[in-house]
């Protein structure tokens, strides 16, 4: 259900008056024809976003009738509704306006990173296989390659598919990103050099597994702080609503519309 | 503007969920990692510091969860980190054994491509602890989510504060 919040009610309240002194000026239905409004100009398109004609009415239709505004720029009231320009209720990201309700850039991404993976592993077989054992070297390092791919890879999927509330966001998607990153690769670090070390007559192999634990657990972390969901904020909005590029066609008029 | 429930405001702590992953996941793992590298050959104590590491990395992950209140989740993931492991330490024995024993081409291939699917598992249960360790202090957001909306409950509600007076009535 959509819900608008106080701000949207006054500055519905502020639409209609602006409107119902646009309508003013149309003469009663004795009067000769009216002469057709240009909403287009006047203080109401770039005040309010009643830019579009609609039976004698200036009205706002599209979004992109707000999206020049005075509203839309100072009060965040972006979205047309109901002839008016109102603030766009938070809603779970990525939906068609432009924002997202899960990581599924991070998901792909994950999922790109794991196939990868595989396909290191499928390569490094045949390399493996060589009767001369030319290829082992080569091949256990493809293969550690690609292990830790699938390490990094999982998890950014899980991440990435989980659902996001409605109203909130990752607090640092990058930070969640590297973070996984480092654990994976702590991860990776963590199997060789228990590998390597364990049973070793060095004294001090607890060093490198050690820290290899420490990279794992402070990865994890710092991924769980770039997880973290927080509100969606005004900046926010107006950052997803203006970043892409938006094509207008209409009677006698095309129009092209890119701000960042 | 909309009051959006981020779930920090809860029963449910997601920095002592995040806490309660990371500890029980990293201590036996690296206890049990040092008992192997300590047993200078000692078959009980190489084994019981092998048993540490996996229960480490299968149930540990999932007590942040557990903490939260996501019993069957928490579940569902050592169960899955519980396969991913198992198949991969069953394809790593059975892939050396065939090597070992391998006297043609084919059945040398047949023992890598077991270990590389060991490698496969193995890394996914690996990923899998990781997703675990990250999620933790979500899952404790989503548990108090969960629950400051039950305690919401439905029906026409009034409020009286200093000042203000507010209804809702929630369906």
């Amino acid at each position: 259900m959509r819900r608008f919040t106080a701000s949207s009610f006054v500055l519905a309240a502020i639409a209609i008056g602006a409107s119902a002194q646009a309508q003013t000026a149309v003469p009663a239905p004795t009067a000769p024809a009216p002469a057709p409004i240009n909403c287009r100009r006047g203080y109401q398109c770039s005040s309010y976003g009643l830019c579009t004609e609609q039976n004698g009415r200036c009205v706002a239709v599209t979004s992109s009738d707000c999206r020049g505004s005075g509203v839309c720029r100072h009060m965040g009231a972006c979205m047309a509704d109901a002839g008016m320009c109102v603030v766009p209720p938070p809603e779970p990201l990525d939906t068609e306006d432009g924002t997202v309700d899960r990581n599924l850039d991070v998901m792909w991404g994950g999922l790109g990173v794991s196939l990868g993976g595989v396909g290191l592993g499928m390569v490094a077989l045949p390399l493996l296989l060589l009767e001369d054992g030319d290829g082992i070297a080569p091949g256990l390092i493809l293969t550690a390659t690609g292990t830790t791919a699938l390490v990094v890879g999982v998890p950014l999927i899980a991440l990435g598919a989980s659902d996001i509330p409605a109203g909130t966001k990752p607090a640092n998607a990058g930070l969640m990103v590297g973070g996984v990153v480092l654990a994976g690769l702590g991860t990776a670090s963590l199997t060789i050099t228990s590998g390597v070390f364990i049973g070793s007559e060095d004294p001090l192999w607890g060093v490198p597994v050690a820290l290899s634990l420490a990279t794992m657990a402070g990865g994890s972390i710092m991924a769980a702080f770039g997880a973290a969901t927080v509100p969606i904020t005004p900046e926010d909005d107006e950052e997803w609503a203006t970043s892409a590029p938006e094509i207008r066609v209409g009677p006698g008029g095309v129009g092209l519309d890119w701000r960042w | 503007m909309q009051q959006v429930d981020t779930g920090e405001e809860g029963d449910a702590s997601p920095g002592l969920a995040i806490v309660a992953a990371s500890l029980s996941t990293f201590v036996p793992v690296a206890v049990g990692i040092g008992m192997m590298g300590a047993a200078d050959g000692e078959g009980g104590l190489i084994a019981t510091g092998f048993a540490f590491t996996t229960l480490g990395l299968v149930i540990g992950p999932s007590a942040g969860h557990w903490y939260a209140g996501e019993a069957g989740r928490g579940a569902a993931t050592m169960g899955l980190r519980f396969l991913a492991f198992g198949a991969g330490g069953g394809l790593t024995f059975g892939g050396i054994a065939v090597l070992v024993d391998s006297n043609d081409t084919g059945a040398e291939a047949a023992g890598f491509t077991m270990v590389g699917l060991a490698s496969v598992m193995g890394a996914a249960g690996l990923g899998l602890v990781i997703w675990d360790l990250v999620d933790a202090g979500e899952a404790a957001r989503r548990s108090n989510r969960e629950d400051n909306e039950e305690r919401r409950g439905t029906g026409p509600q009034v409020r009286f504060g200093v000042g203000q007076l507010s209804a809702e009535w929630r369906f």
